[in-house]
This record gives structure tokens, sequence and C-alpha cells, in this order.
């Protein structure tokens, strides 16, 4: 019975605990962010991975993405990433950049963009041709950065 | 004639045949490190680690080879081959590896002394990227939710007559986290090592069997839709992340630092994993530091724990109820630390306008990166454009800060 009360004192001691730490850990972290956001911007300009992954001007009014895509009328749409990690195309495995325009068909996948947690496919979620590809084959992309427009 | 026979005899007694012949619970040992083998090399379940765990209970268990781990009783004492009894702790380390082989050696110096898991930590913080989570910071609070197995666990197991420290060892495999769970145990019940780890790592190799399953049981067809995206395109984020390196370089000072001031305890795992972290974060500067700590150090410490925690289960030390326990303890701690996250969203939806996919409360349960892989694959099946995997990565990296911080408690309390 002694044990028991024991086991119910670190159960309600350990759970509060991990939550006071993890709610601390929230609220510093939206203050650290704060904090951070009102400091000049430059590393994040010149940060490894837009120095890497050469990513275009804006494309007009880059809408909220669509789970890998954003339309930005005229039937041209861009392709964006939903993770982060190593950008690689898909249509040839060996890395070439295909033939553009490069027609597809609804479910080819078009890329893959590999991180520590494994391989992601982006495939296609209608038919459409691949009208330019932002990224060089095998660098690193960010979520939401912009891979390839595509042409319905 | 006389001498041949005598001869046979010797080389029938050097062998380790006799020892078997005479304790035949050694074949039961073969077959279990076989089948480990079997789930490592064929089905890939956890390869890096249960190869090397289960070759060290394969070697440890051939009598007179001394490759087995000797464990001290709770006061230190071991009793040596001619009888006498002596503390572990006043032996130097050159007479242990004598008297008991090179495993026991490697077992007291690497791993009793707690050196190996603190190393495994700081190259799992070198692999981590905090990124989903310092964006969606909200979702980290799933990852403390999802502790709540280990205390259940550690509960029932006190009702089952266990021994706190026993119990403690027990629950935290629910927390999902190798490591982890190594660390509590060396600390709380070290004569349990070699099962609980076995428990803890091939639970988190079945993570893709067990997630599916409590979700099944658990959620709907229409929470499992829910799109984070759109959510978040309807309540957007106040503040957004505008300078994300800068950020990620200093939250894992900061995190270190308010951990270490609450629960001092978990700083030998949090502070590596954080350590790890930064290095990786400032980028060129540190490359080589990341560069060791993220290949040659892990992967030698990962040999070392693997051989040493394999070669604790010999025959006498595996073979009891107990191990039974622990296999079925650990599966409902893991089971319970995923419905506990899932039934934490389901409340927090009942009251907030944004809702949550429940997926992300399965992933506070840690098993990085793999519950948040396996829960994507889940809300792709049901929507192929729905994927939630930067969210789960949130809860999933915080469920990691969150069982390290129930271990200290477990360890401050216990230890």
């Amino acid at each position: 019975m002694n044990n028991l009360s024991t086991g119910l004192l670190l159960m309600a001691a350990g759970m509060v605990t991990v939550f006071v730490i993890l709610l601390i850990v929230i609220y510093f972290g939206k203050l650290l962010i704060a904090t951070v956001n009102r400091l000049p911007d430059k590393d994040s300009m010149n940060s490894q991975n837009s120095a890497q992954a050469p990513v275009p001007a804006p494309q007009p009014a880059p809408a909220e993405p669509v789970p890998a895509a954003t339309e930005a009328g005229n039937g041209i749409y861009d392709l964006i990433t939903p993770v982060g990690g190593t950008f690689k195309l898909s249509p040839d495995s060996e890395g070439r950049r295909p033939n553009l325009p490069f027609k597809f068909k609804k479910g080819d996948v078009l890329c893959k963009i590999t991180n520590a947690e494994g391989e992601s496919s982006l495939c296609a979620s209608e038919d459409g041709t691949i009208l330019a590809v932002l990224v060089e084959n095998g660098s690193r992309v960010d979520i939401n950065d912009v891979l390839m427009n595509i042409g319905r | 004639m006389q001498s041949f026979s005598e001869i046979l005899e010797r080389v029938y007694d050097m062998t380790a045949i006799s020892n078997i012949v005479s304790e035949p619970s050694y074949l039961l040992m073969y077959v279990i490190a076989f089948g480990l083998l079997y789930l490592g090399i064929v089905k890939k379940y956890e390869p890096l680690l249960l190869i090397p765990i289960a070759f060290g209970v394969l070697i440890a268990n051939f009598p007179g080879g001394d490759m087995g781990v000797v464990q001290a009783d709770s006061a230190g004492m071991v009793t040596l081959a001619d009888g006498t009894v002596r503390n572990i702790w006043e032996m130097p380390l050159h007479d242990i590896s004598h008297e008991f082989g090179i495993i026991t050696y490697l077992y007291y110096a690497l791993i009793k002394s707690g050196l190996l898991p603190p190393i495994i930590f700081m190259g799992v913080g070198a692999l981590t990227d905090f990124g989903p989570m310092l964006r969606n910071l909200k979702l980290a609070i799933f990852g403390a939710a999802a502790q709540f197995g280990i205390f259940a666990v550690l509960l029932a197991a006190l009702a089952l007559g266990f021994t706190p420290q026993e119990a403690a060892s027990l629950g935290i495999i629910g927390g999902a986290d190798g490591p982890t769970a190594i660390f509590t145990t060396i600390k709380l019940a070290p004569h349990l090592l070699g099962p609980i780890a076995i428990a803890a790592y091939s639970y988190m190799a079945l993570v893709p069997v067990i997630i599916p399953l409590v979700v099944k049981c658990l959620c709907s067809k229409d929470e499992l839709l829910i799109n984070m995206r759109e959510q978040d395109k309807l309540y957007p984020e106040k503040n957004e992340v505008k300078n994300m390196k800068t950020l990620k370089i200093i939250f894992p000072i900061a995190t270190t630092t308010i951990v270490a001031i609450f629960v001092p305890t978990a700083v030998s795992l949090v502070g590596m994993l954080m350590f790890g972290n930064l290095i990786k974060e400032i980028g060129p500067d540190t490359n080589r530091l990341f560069q060791t700590a993220s290949n040659g150090l892990m992967n030698t410490a990962t040999i070392f724990l693997g051989l040493c925690v394999g070669a604790t289960m010999t025959a006498e030390a595996f073979l009891n109820w107990t191990t039974l326990g622990i296999v079925a303890g650990g599966f409902l701690a893991f089971a319970l630390s995923i419905a506990s996250g899932i039934c934490m969203v389901k409340v927090w939806n009942i009251f907030a306008k944004k809702k949550i996919n429940p997926l992300v409360g399965a992933t506070g349960l840690s098993a990085v990166p793999m519950a948040s892989r396996v829960c994507n694959g889940i809300s792709t099946k049901y929507n192929p454009k729905n994927h939630v995997l930067n969210y789960c990565m949130a809860s999933n990296v915080a469920g990691v800060i969150g069982s390290a911080v129930a271990a200290g408690v477990l360890i401050s309390f216990l230890g």
C-alpha cells in the first residue's frame, strides 16, 4: 500500500513536472521568437540553405501552399515542398533534368525529398507539364521552397 | 588407452558442450539470440541496434567464454571464481577485466558509469531538427501528454509487486526512447537492463504496428482527415518565425538552462542532446565536431552499448518471470502513451477553434522520426494531400525532451 502511494505521488509529480517544463519551453520559445524577430534579419538571408538552393524571386503572389502547389493564375502554378531536405529529381533517378517541357500523368512522382526522417515523394495530383525546375538536383531545400513551375 | 580417453574427456570439458548439457537453459538463450538476429537482419527492425544486442546475447551465453556481464548485487558485492566476495566498486578495472572478462570490464567502465547514454544522446541531438517544433510551438505540449504511459505502467507494476525502482525502469519503456530507458535503468535497476533495453528497442521497431493499432481504436475518420495546413490558413500563427537560423542556435542554449534549473538530474540527457544540436546548428564553424558527434562517436558508442546490453542477458539473469512482465508492461506503456497523447488532442479539439489532427498527439511518444513517418503514412492514406509530417515532428521532438525530463524526475525521486 505504501508503494502504491509512492507511485501515485510519482505520477502526479512526474506529469506535473513534464507539463510545466514543456509549457515553460513553449512560452520561453515564443518569447525567444519574438525577440529574435526583432533582430536585424541578416542571417536568414545569407543562411546556408538559401545560398545552396537558389530560390528565384518570389513568383507573383506566392499564395498559401496547398499540399504541394500554389496557383499563380493563368494555369501555371508552383510546386512547393511540404518538407525540408535534399532535393532529388525523379523522372530520371540519375538526376538528369527532364527535357522541358516534360509532360506527366496524375500520380507520377515528380521529385523526392530526402531528410533525416527518410524519403518523401511528391506525387502529381493531376496531369500537367513541368515548365521549369528551379532547384539544383541534390541541393538542400527548406520547407515551402518553390521547386518547379508546372503548367496545366 | 587410458590416457586417450582422458584426453578426450579433457577436450570435452574444454568445449562448452559439457556445460550446455548440464544446463539446457543456454539453448533457449541461443534461440532468443538467433530470433533477434533474424528480426534485425531479415525483418530490418532497427538493425543498427538489434544486431549488436542480439550478438551480445549470443556470445554472453557460452559458459567458460567469460563474455557475459557479471552483475553485482545491490550492495555492489560479487563472488569471484575462488569463492571470495568483493565489493566491485573497490576493484580496479584491470581486476574486473581479469576476473570476469572483457565485456564485464566494458560494462562497468562505459555503461554502469553512465558514460554511453549521454554520448548517444549527443548524437541524437546532432541528428534532430528543432525547426518543425519551433514553427509549431503549441504542439510541443502533446509531447508531455504522451508521457502518461510511463507513470501509469509504473503504478500498475507497483501493484503487481515490483519494487519502485524496477517499476520506474519498466515504465520508462513508455518514453519510447532507447538511451533514456537505458540511462534510467542503469541508475535504478541495473539487473533488468537487458530485458528493458530489448523491450524498448523492439517496441520502437514495432511502432509502425502499434501506432496504427491504437489510432484505429481511438480515432474516427473525420478526425484523421483534419488538414493542419488548412487550419493554419484559417487561423494563422501570430508570431511567424522570421530568423530561423539565429533562433535554432539560441534555442538549445536556452532550453538547457531552463531544464537544468528545474530538473538537474535530467541535464546529463537534455544537456548532451542540446549540445549535439547546438554544434549542428552553428554550421560550418563547428562542422568537424558535428561530424564526429553524429557519425564516429555515435557509432562507436552504439557498438559498445549494443554488445554490452546484449551481454547482460545471461541465462540466469534473463529466464525468469520478471522478463515476461517487462515484455507485457512495455507494450502497455507504449500503447498508453500513444493513447493519452491522442486523448489530449481530443480534449483540446473540444475547446479550441483551431482543430488538431489526433495523429499529432500520437507522435508525442518520442521514437523520432519513425512515429512521425508512420503518422504521415496514416494521414496520407485517408487524403493523399494531407501531409502532417511537420506537425508530427513538433510533438515528436518535444516527446524526447518530455521523456528525458520524466527520467530525470524518476531518478531524482528513486535513485
